[in-house]
């Protein structure tokens, strides 16, 4: 977008405030020109975006190489192809989606999308993502806007989904319950609380179904901890996360560098259960 | 980019005053008409209105459009004409702001018209202050009841 002065999308964005105004208005408020320069410059930086990930700087090239005219239409049909993929991955997550009566994610997803795609304007205002986006996700979205953002939240909804479909619905229930008895009206990520499950019971080798842990299994808990420093810890953990995702996840590579977020957040856990003598809480069952 | 494109997309320059001084060849059967110092006078005006009311304007502006519209008034003669086209400029993009762009310029500038030649009786303050503050409000209340097609209904 960079190669582009602003004296160049000045004829864009007045084009764009006709098609707005639909000719029957001369002027627009500071906030609507705002509004429909950031559209240009949404649509612009899409091919950035695009064309990084899927390494074709040839084409990126060409198309900044021509003038900004072409490169804002470029944008604006690579934004509207993202809305259509977008789509496609809400409708292959609608399909199978389960809430685990979590009001928060249910909401944010099966009412919210819909919503979004009902009333998302990719020509005048692609920049705006309408939702709120409540229920929160292990790797936080931050930089991002617009259609963008959408789909990196469905992608890592996805990604949970796909972490959750692999266990009893009851067994998650069970797990949610014992973390919060009001854990349907609460903000937390399902995935998160399922995953220090899972953690924990492979650190201390019994089944993730297991409801008996007793005084042994905080000792080989705490051996696990004491022995590191929180970096240590990680990558322990870390290498925990790769065996689980190699071996009931198909190798995924995203499922790891996803669920790989959350290991920051486990570390200090656990660190800060055995400083206050309390790792019978990381038993959830 | 070509500049005098780009001039005439922010209304800038000799481009407008041209567009100004030929809406003469109408006005002038009402016997007013602008030099290209009143056309500047005018331009100057309506880059510090829109500053003022935080708007942007594309294009040849909304003078052509008030122009048009208001050299017939019996209330608008030559000694007058110039002051009065700022006036009503200042206005009507005040009033844009205040109707929350709810309305289209054509039926602002219908209202102001109209009410310019009758209840207001070419008084400028009593347009501003009274008839379209009324309007203003009742567009922000929601109601429809005045404008175009949906006039006779209510």
């Amino acid at each position: 977008m960079n190669e582009f002065d602003m004296e160049e999308l000045i004829p864009i964005v007045a084009e764009l405030t006709e098609k707005y105004t639909s000719k029957e208005s001369t002027s627009v408020s500071y906030d609507t020109a705002k509004q429909l320069m950031n559209a240009v410059i949404y649509c612009m930086n899409e091919i950035d975006l695009v064309y990084e990930k899927s390494d074709a700087n040839a084409v990126k090239d060409m198309v900044k190489q021509q003038n900004a005219k072409l490169a804002y239409r470029t944008g604006y049909e690579l934004v509207i192809k993202k809305v259509f993929k977008t789509k496609a991955l809400f409708e292959e997550i609608a399909l199978g989606f389960n809430a685990y009566k979590n009001q928060a994610y249910y909401e944010t997803v099966m009412k919210g999308m819909p919503v979004f795609f009902l009333y998302y304007d990719p020509k005048f205002n692609p920049q705006n993502h309408i939702l709120t986006l409540d229920y929160p996700t292990i790797k936080s979205i931050q930089d991002s806007c617009g259609i963008d953002v959408i789909y990196e939240y469905l992608t890592y909804t996805k990604l949970e989904q796909d972490l959750l479909k692999a266990f009893p619905e009851e067994y998650i229930i069970t797990l949610l319950s014992n973390y919060h008895a009001n854990y349907e009206e609460l903000f937390i990520n399902i995935g998160s609380i399922v995953l220090r499950n899972i953690l924990t019971c492979m650190i201390v080798g019994k089944k993730i179904t297991s409801h008996i842990f007793d005084q042994k299994d905080a000792e080989v808990l705490r051996e696990f901890i004491e022995c590191s420093s929180q970096e240590e810890l990680e990558m322990k953990l870390c290498n925990l996360i790769q065996i689980l995702v190699n071996q009931g996840y198909n190798h995924n590579e995203q499922l790891y560098e996803y669920l790989k977020e959350d290991v920051k957040n486990i570390s200090f856990e656990l660190l800060n259960a055995m400083k206050n003598n309390c790792l019978d809480v990381m038993f959830l069952l | 980019m070509d500049e005098n494109m780009f001039l005439s997309i922010l209304g800038k320059g000799q481009y407008q005053i041209e567009v100004l001084t030929k809406c003469n060849q109408y006005s002038q059967k009402f016997g007013v008409s602008l030099t290209e110092k009143d056309a500047l006078t005018l331009l100057d005006a309506r880059k510090n209105s829109l500053k003022e009311q935080e708007r942007i304007e594309f294009g040849g502006g909304i003078l052509p459009k008030l122009i048009f519209a208001f050299c017939d008034s019996p209330f608008i003669y030559q000694d007058n004409y110039v002051d009065t086209l700022e006036s009503l400029q200042n206005i009507f993009y005040l009033y844009k702001n205040e109707s929350l762009d709810e309305l289209t310029d054509d039926e602002l500038i219908d209202y102001m018209k109209k009410h310019f030649d009758n209840d207001c009786q070419g008084s400028l303050e009593y347009l501003e202050d009274t008839c379209l503050e009324d309007f203003a409000r009742s567009i922000r209340e929601g109601t429809r009841g005045f404008i175009g097609k949906y006039e006779e209904e209510e």
